[in-house]
């Protein structure tokens, strides 16, 4: 499209043309501004065309630099009778930047675009209101879709780097279906290049919650989709305009998402590596949902929920083609309102089908995956096989997507698919410094919590192990010797390992303090000395199920907040028999190991030192005048103690007369059977060779000399 | 120039007894295919041409996304319409009809035999060293393409070489111009991948021919006029190749990548950038039962390979000394088998670097063999009078000798397990666990053996996409936890030997007295 010579008069001398109020605006960044200028190509005003008029006209993004350089032109036009308003931008070539306006009016229009935007509305701005009822089609190396990153210094290349210039990489479906200027969902589309790759094939994102997002206008209020600052993701509470402009290189760089999935208080996503299809029901993959809450009700663009998901179905290939469903979700909280710090997380293991069918995209789309709604009910009503939980102890993690420490994957995706007899030997072997973590993958139960009597903490039902980093050096295991449903073991350890150091390396281990919970009795260790007390309380103070909604989110915090007050210090266990005050049997100069809970009771080995003291309680354990050394207490009702004397081991050579196997089996006799040459097929054979001797007599005698 | 031996009554009357012998003992062998496994065999590709027919069928189109064979849909289609005009099903197509199909190679083998060789006895001569060959046996007896394509390659030859000695009927000329082209047309759909290994093989030939001639300086104008005419048809054919590849059946444009991937291994074997991929021929000790087994059994190839390698130094030399007595034909002959063994040679130097599966040399052999045999039997017929056939030698002891060297390249076409460790038989007893595995186990998987001897079977007996099961082969997948283990799986795993991956403390789950289906005993709770 042309301007003709007398628009182009008419820019040059009307002062409101061009580069003037209100169609001007600049943007300061290193001292350059960025100016935009209207050309009305078929003489329409950029107020009346930027309202739904009929015409069409171009906006330059220049700096105000001289000479000027251009960097954008975006045609915008709305046909006669049509509906829909469209833009087209265009990144002005290198060469093409200083030229004058006419110059670049006949140069620059009918080059490919960049970007181009359908506005369904009919128009851009109205009444201060920015149009999002858009499709937008995004081509070339514009990161416009997750997973699109590049780094050139890093040389990290994204499947971006297979498209070309004028290749459409990604189509986005954005709708404001109530008008106020805030997107309420969109979805991203990359347009398929190169097969068997898993690289994220849609994205979709929904608002879900009243926005507490104040919108950037950007350089050009008027126009207000181009920024020149901002990536991919939006910030907290933000709406910036989506195309980023690069005023170094005069580029564009992102087609930022307009749905924000981490940057507002609630949100339902997907990140799937097969498409999303409209019109059927499609079966998600990978980050299948990702839903974000507000339980809080006052959220400032952080959620203090997150459900970040990753799903197969049944023979998806990107999962090895398991033979059934496979999801992990992880599920982080916050007792406050949002702030990307997170307090707790259970995440879960297991292979439940997603069976749901429900409506995304205003409808266009169906998935397989539990709505948003649902979802936590769903995670939390659900038996799973592996799962962990993890208490950051007031030193809160920052991330926008939950807790990552401490997945169920550690164990290893092979040995959850059930391909290898054994788990990851270092799983669950270090945590940050403060951080509890406990882990569960031998029964398949619920999700849920209980506050432990003992060190007055939260603990998962179930857990097998778990670990608290004290830091300095200290960890305390923590170990569910009965395997019931709680922890009854905890051991200090001191160690010289470097924190995050590899746990297979060697480092000086050494244990400090040991308390067992064992029956109804409080054992401890430590410093030289044996204590028991007698423990009559339940397993449980109180036990409580992760925050699904606001009600229960609530009752969680009151709850915790309550209990935590009075927990014990985790680096002195000999404060904790504060707690249990009745005495059993107190012995200085004594240790215990190797403690093992049995059907019937527990037993564990008992080292008294020479010059041992003791005290025992009704002689409970009898113990006086005992000499020092090794035993074994075995408790089955009342204690009993055998003296434990070294072990000796022997060899004893004798020939195995199950070793006459015979093994000369004749393997080519037991070929033949095998085979079972059929007596006809061995007469055919004969016939060949009869048939093919008859034919060479044939051929030799009656060869012509 | 041309002698012209087949002509008279008597001839001709023994010329018909030979063919008809011929066709008897192709049938025999046949016969003996079927009879020795009674049906109960598999073999990937007649699996894989089974599930392709299966997806014409089922999609309605010659592109089916499941199942494409990609050279070509000559032969599932020839396999469909055969099954819906017979009312046979495509599992009894593959295993019974297919093997009964292979004596029609003897017609086209025997029509250009005498065409090139100007001979009826030399061609029955050249069709009875090309049925003892059990490279050229092997493919003949399976549900695959290559009977046709060996054919169609025979009769494109057949035509090529007759239409030499048309001089001036024009009439006669355009019938034999019109039914090359239209063979070479069937060709192409059967599989374009041979077809074009042909057309190579014609250029190179042309080439040597022009070459030839030119250094002894014998060509005749109509031998020019000849040689200009094979190079117009040469032209044709690549229009033809052009057209099915490009407009009629685009999914053979893989071939274009195969070709350069070809290009490019082989330079880089060549150059020494990369160490060999593989060794193909390493499968001859583990294919068989010993090395003197497998020497023993190939016999009939390597006296062939030698015979008419010796040959055709000999002609060559004749060449090379601007001595070569033959006309057009016999210069013809000494082309195509020149630019067979160049192919021979290139395909065992892909073979190395790791083309095609490394079997290309085992697909090459065939034609090879097609060109090896007349040139062989033409050399004896020249020289029969040096010979005394008369005697007992030639009357009893040659006769018997290539009576036995046939009855090797039947044992070896045919994958005899006492002597293979190739098996492609299986039993009732395998076939009815897969049966209930497929009831029982569903969307889980199934491992049948060390390699994919009952898969095959299975696949060629029923559609593989409406299985339950997946079927597991080789290696055992780490994922599969059910295994079959059959009378033949045990011995085979001493023959092999190979371990059977099931512990003597795993489930039996399912057994029939032959068969029984193990289920890994589950020692991680994520394994059930």
């Amino acid at each position: 499209m042309k301007c003709n010579l007398n628009q182009l008069l008419i820019l040059l001398v009307i002062p409101g043309f061009i580069l003037s109020t209100p169609q001007k605006s600049t943007v300061n960044q290193s001292e350059i501004k960025i100016k935009v200028g209207f050309i009305p190509l078929s003489g329409i005003s950029l107020e009346s065309l930027i309202d739904g008029g009929y015409g069409e006209g171009m906006l330059v993004y220049s700096t105000n630099t001289f000479p000027s350089v251009h960097m954008l032109a975006i045609k915008l036009t709305k046909e006669l009778g049509s509906n829909s308003a469209m833009a087209i931008i265009i990144q002005i070539p290198i060469d093409a930047r200083n030229f004058d306006l006419p110059e670049l009016v006949d140069n620059v229009l009918d080059l490919p675009p960049t970007i181009v935007i359908e506005s369904l509305d009919g128009w851009w701005l109205r009444d201060s209101v920015p149009s999002y009822n858009l499709d937008i089609q995004v081509w070339g190396p514009v990161y416009a879709m997750w997973g699109a990153s590049q780094d050139p210094n890093s040389g990290t290349q994204s499947w971006l780097s297979e498209y070309g210039p004028n290749d459409l990489t990604v189509q986005i479906m954005v709708r404001d279906e109530n008008h106020d200027g805030i997107p309420d969902w969109e979805l991203r589309s990359k347009i398929p290049k190169i097969l068997g790759r898993a690289d994220i094939s849609s994205n979709y994102a929904e608002r879900k919650c009243e926005p507490a997002v104040a919108i950037d206008p950007g350089i050009f209020p008027l126009w207000p989709y181009v920024s020149i600052e901002g990536g991919y993701v939006q910030l907290q509470g933000r709406l910036r305009p989506p195309v980023v402009l690069d005023i170094d290189s005069g580029e564009i760089t992102h087609f930022s998402e307009l749905v924000s999935v981490r940057g507002q208080n609630c949100t339902y996503a997907f990140y799937t590596i097969d498409p999303l299809t409209p019109n059927q029901l499609n079966n998600t993959n990978f980050e299948a949902p990702f839903a974000l809450y507000d339980l809080s009700g006052n959220g400032t663009g952080y959620p203090n929920l997150i459900l970040r998901t990753e799903h197969y179905p049944a023979g998806d290939r990107w999962f090895n083609q398991s033979t059934r469903d496979f999801e992990t979700v992880r599920y982080s909280w916050r007792n406050e309102v949002g702030d990307g710090h997170w307090d707790y997380k259970i995440e879960v293991a297991g292979f439940h089908p997603y069976q749901s069918q429900t409506p995304i995209a205003a409808d266009q789309i169906l998935v397989d995956s539990p709505s948003y709604e649902q979802f936590p009910r769903w995670v939390l009503d659900h038996a799973w096989p592996a799962v962990t939980f993890v208490n950051t102890n007031g030193s809160p993690a920052r991330s926008s997507e939950g807790i990552y420490t401490w997945s169920p994957r550690e164990l290893g995706d092979d040995y959850l698919r059930g391909e290898v007899d054994k788990p990851n030997p270092n799983a669950f072997s270090l945590i940050p410094e403060g951080w509890q973590g406990e882990y569960r993958f031998t029964r398949d139960i619920p999700p849920q919590l209980y506050g432990s009597p003992i060190d007055k903490r939260l603990h998962l039902v179930g857990a097998e192990a778990g670990l608290i980093n004290l830091g300095n050096g200290y960890l305390l295991h923590e170990e569910n010797l009965d395997n019931d449903l709680f922890i009854d073991s905890w051991t200090l350890e001191e160690n010289d390992c470097a924190i995050n150091d590899d746990p297979s390396t060697s480092c000086h281990r050494e244990i400090e303090e040991s308390l067992y919970a064992l029956d109804q009795f409080i054992v401890y260790s430590g410093d030289g000395e044996v204590e028991i007390r007698s423990f009559d309380s339940p397993p449980t103070v109180f036990e409580i199920t992760p925050p699904a909604d606001p009600r229960s989110w609530d009752h969680f915090v009151e709850s915790a907040t309550a209990f935590s007050v009075n927990q014990n210090d985790p680096g002195d266990l000999h404060s904790w028999l504060d707690d249990f005050p009745i005495e059993i049997a107190t012995i200085s100069g004594a240790s215990i190991s190797d403690v093992v809970v049995s059907r019937d009771g527990f037993q564990f080995s008992l080292i008294l030192q020479p010059g041992y003291e003791s005290f025992s309680e009704n002689e409970l354990l009898p113990i006086t005048a005992l000499p020092a050394g090794r035993y074994l207490v075995h408790y089955d009702g009342e204690f009993q103690l055998t003296h434990l004397s070294p072990a000796s081991a022997g060899l004893d050579l004798r020939a195995n007369p199950h070793e006459d196997i015979d093994l000369n089996l004749d393997n080519h006799l037991l070929s033949i059977k095998a085979a079972q040459f059929p007596q006809t097929s061995g007469v055919i054979l004969l016939l060949v060779l009869l048939s093919i001797f008859c034919l060479a007599r044939m051929i030799f005698k009656n060869i012509p000399q | 120039m041309i002698k012209n031996f087949y002509t008279g009554n008597n001839q001709v009357s023994i010329s018909g007894k030979q063919i008809a012998v011929l066709i008897g003992v192709m049938l025999l062998i046949s016969i003996y295919a079927i009879a020795r496994y009674q049906g109960m065999w598999g073999e990937t590709d007649t699996s894989s041409f089974a599930q392709s027919m299966r997806a014409i069928s089922a999609e309605g189109t010659l592109t089916p996304r499941n199942s494409l064979y990609s050279n070509g849909y000559g032969y599932p289609v020839l396999g469909q319409w055969i099954s819906q005009l017979s009312g046979l099903s495509i599992s009894k197509v593959q295993l019974f009809i297919a093997i009964l199909m292979a004596p029609w190679i003897i017609m086209p083998a025997w029509l250009f035999f005498r065409e090139i060789t100007v001979s009826p006895f030399a061609a029955t001569l050249a069709t009875m060293i090309l049925l003892i060959q059990p490279e050229f046996l092997f493919p003949m007896l399976r549900g695959t393409h290559e009977k046709f394509t060996r054919g169609l390659m025979l009769i494109c030859l057949y035509l090529l070489v007759r239409s030499l000695r048309i001089k001036s009927n024009l009439h006669r000329l355009l019938s034999f111009t019109l039914t090359f082209y239209i063979c070479a047309a069937g060709l192409i759909t059967y599989n374009v991948f041979l077809a074009t290994s042909l057309i190579g093989a014609l250029a190179f030939a042309l080439i040597f021919c022009w070459l030839g001639s030119w250094w002894i300086g014998s060509r005749s104008p109509i031998e020019t006029y000849h040689l200009n005419s094979i190079g117009y048809k040469i032209l044709g054919l690549c229009v033809i190749v052009f057209i099915f590849m490009f407009y009629v059946y685009p999914p053979t444009q893989d071939n274009i990548r195969i070709f350069s991937s070809m290009a490019d291994r082989l330079w880089t074997l060549i150059l020494g950038l990369e160490p060999i991929a593989s060794n193909p021929y390493n499968v001859i000790d583990r294919g068989w039962l010993n090395t003197p087994i497998y020497i023993l059994l190939t016999l009939p190839n390597w006296l062939l390979l030698v015979c008419s390698m010796a040959i055709w130094l000999m002609k060559t030399w004749g060449i090379i000394r601007r001595k070569f007595s033959g006309g057009l034909a016999d210069f013809l002959l000494w082309a195509l088998f020149t630019a067979f063994a160049v192919q021979g040679l290139l395909s065992i130097g892909l073979d190395f670097s790791g083309t095609l599966a490394a079997n290309l040399q085992h697909r090459v052999f065939p034609s090879f063999a097609m060109l090896a045999a007349p040139l062989v039997a033409k050399w004896f017929m020249d020289r029969r009078i040096s010979f005394n056939t008369s005697s007992k030698f030639y009357r009893f002891g040659l006769p018997l000798g290539i009576s036995l060297l046939a009855m090797l390249a039947v044992l070896k076409a045919t994958s005899e397990p006492l002597l293979s460790n190739k098996w492609t038989y299986y039993s009732t007893g395998e076939a009815q666990a897969v049966q209930w595995a497929d009831q029982t186990l569903s969307g889980r998987k199934l491992w049948t053996g060390f390699d994919e001897r009952v898969n095959a079977a299975v696949i060629i007996r029923q559609d593989a996409r409406l299985l339950n099961i997946q079927l597991d082969q080789y290696d055992r997948e780490p994922e599969t936890r059910n295994l079959l283990v059959s009378s033949i799986t045990r011995l085979r795993s001493l023959r092999l030997k190979e371990a059977i991956p099931v512990k003597p403390d795993d489930f039996i789950t399912y057994d029939n007295g032959s068969t029984q289906i193990y289920h890994l005993r589950p020692r991680s709770p994520f394994q059930w």
